[in-house]
């Protein structure tokens, strides 16, 4: 079954392509490590437990 | 990011916190967040969080409930006021980092995961101050959550995380029901000879995957050792870990030059 996974995902593209992002609505949070944080009254991630938090993952590019 | 900005200073106070994360350095990402004009929080995704998530492509954003349960994710375009509120309701508007006096006590014992603690100086706290009840609501709140994740983890066959998170959580609930819910999914685990091997699998993919390839030999060594360890395994839960490791792996052996 594996190996027909990675075929297939050869086939398609011709490029291995990425799986699909495993759907995490329902999950828990992972534990977070983070570093710097900056523009927050909080020192730690763990100060927002108990806030709506909204994680908007970006890049400077 | 002028989205972001926005929902901060609309929502702040209503409950919801905006934090953006990126894995790129502190130079560039200190000089762009100031040419933008953000205003939100930030940070550093120093532990993998993206990874953890499974994101493949930025931006993307993740709405995360006051319990710690992910309730929505997807582009940031889709982040709109409906979505928002339709979530905010429960959620702390005075934030931890805020709680001064006896509510420090609370914090103090729920940070660390003495939820007993936690609950015990809410109670006391809520006999002067209508603000106890809300920190003991919160507290039960988050234990509840995490004990249900706890138990859906051993159903779905993430043995490890359910024994893990279990061992650690137990140690802070002395005296609540909790407690016994908890500790019974670590003597299950104990008492069943099928289980301990799905856990013994899970440590050696964690193990087989410690370090990352910095070579093409190097994934393919990996990736055999997983094909080895996927035998018999197929269709669990640790079966989909380790073929979704393999994929991984050979993604990243055809971005390798040597």
């Amino acid at each position: 079954m594996l190996t027909s996974l990675l075929l297939s995902a050869l086939a398609v593209t011709g490029q291995p392509v990425a799986p699909l992002a495993a759907d995490k609505v329902g999950t828990q949070l992972p534990v977070v490590e983070i570093e710097g944080l900056t523009q927050s009254p909080a020192s730690s991630f763990e100060e927002l437990t108990g806030r709506l938090v909204l994680i908007e993952f970006f890049a400077y590019w | 990011m002028p989205h972001l900005n926005e929902l901060d200073e609309q929502y702040r106070d209503k409950g919801l916190t905006v934090l953006a994360l990126t894995s790129e350095g502190a130079k560039r990402t200190e000089a762009w967040i100031e040419a933008k004009g953000a205003k939100f929080a930030y940070a550093y995704d120093r532990g993998g969080l993206a990874k953890q998530l499974g994101v493949r492509g930025i931006p993307a954003s993740f709405l995360v409930g006051p319990d710690g349960k992910i309730v929505w994710q997807g582009h940031p375009s889709g982040v709109n006021d409906a979505l928002v509120t339709k979530h905010l309701e429960g959620a702390l508007t005075k934030p931890l980092y805020e709680w001064d006096g006896a509510a420090k006590k609370i914090k103090s014992a729920f940070l660390d995961g003495q939820f007993g603690k936690a609950l015990a100086e809410a109670a006391k706290l809520a006999e002067k101050d209508p603000f106890g009840e809300e920190a003991g609501r919160i507290v039960r709140q988050v234990l509840e959550s995490r004990v249900a994740s706890l138990e859906a983890a051993i159903e779905k066959g993430d043995v490890l995380t359910a024994y893990e998170g279990s061992k650690a959580l137990a140690k802070g609930l002395k005296g609540l029901p909790e407690q016994e819910r908890v500790e019974a999914i670590t003597k299950r685990i104990s008492k069943d000879k099928e289980l301990r091997a799905q856990m013994k699998a899970q440590e050696k993919v964690l193990k087989i995957t410690a370090e990352t390839p910095r070579r093409k030999k190097e994934c393919d060594a990996q990736m055999d050792a997983l094909k080895k360890l996927l035998k018999g395994k197929e269709g669990t839960f640790v079966g989909g870990q380790i073929e979704a490791k393999v994929l991984e792996l050979f993604q990243l052996k055809s971005r390798l030059q040597f």
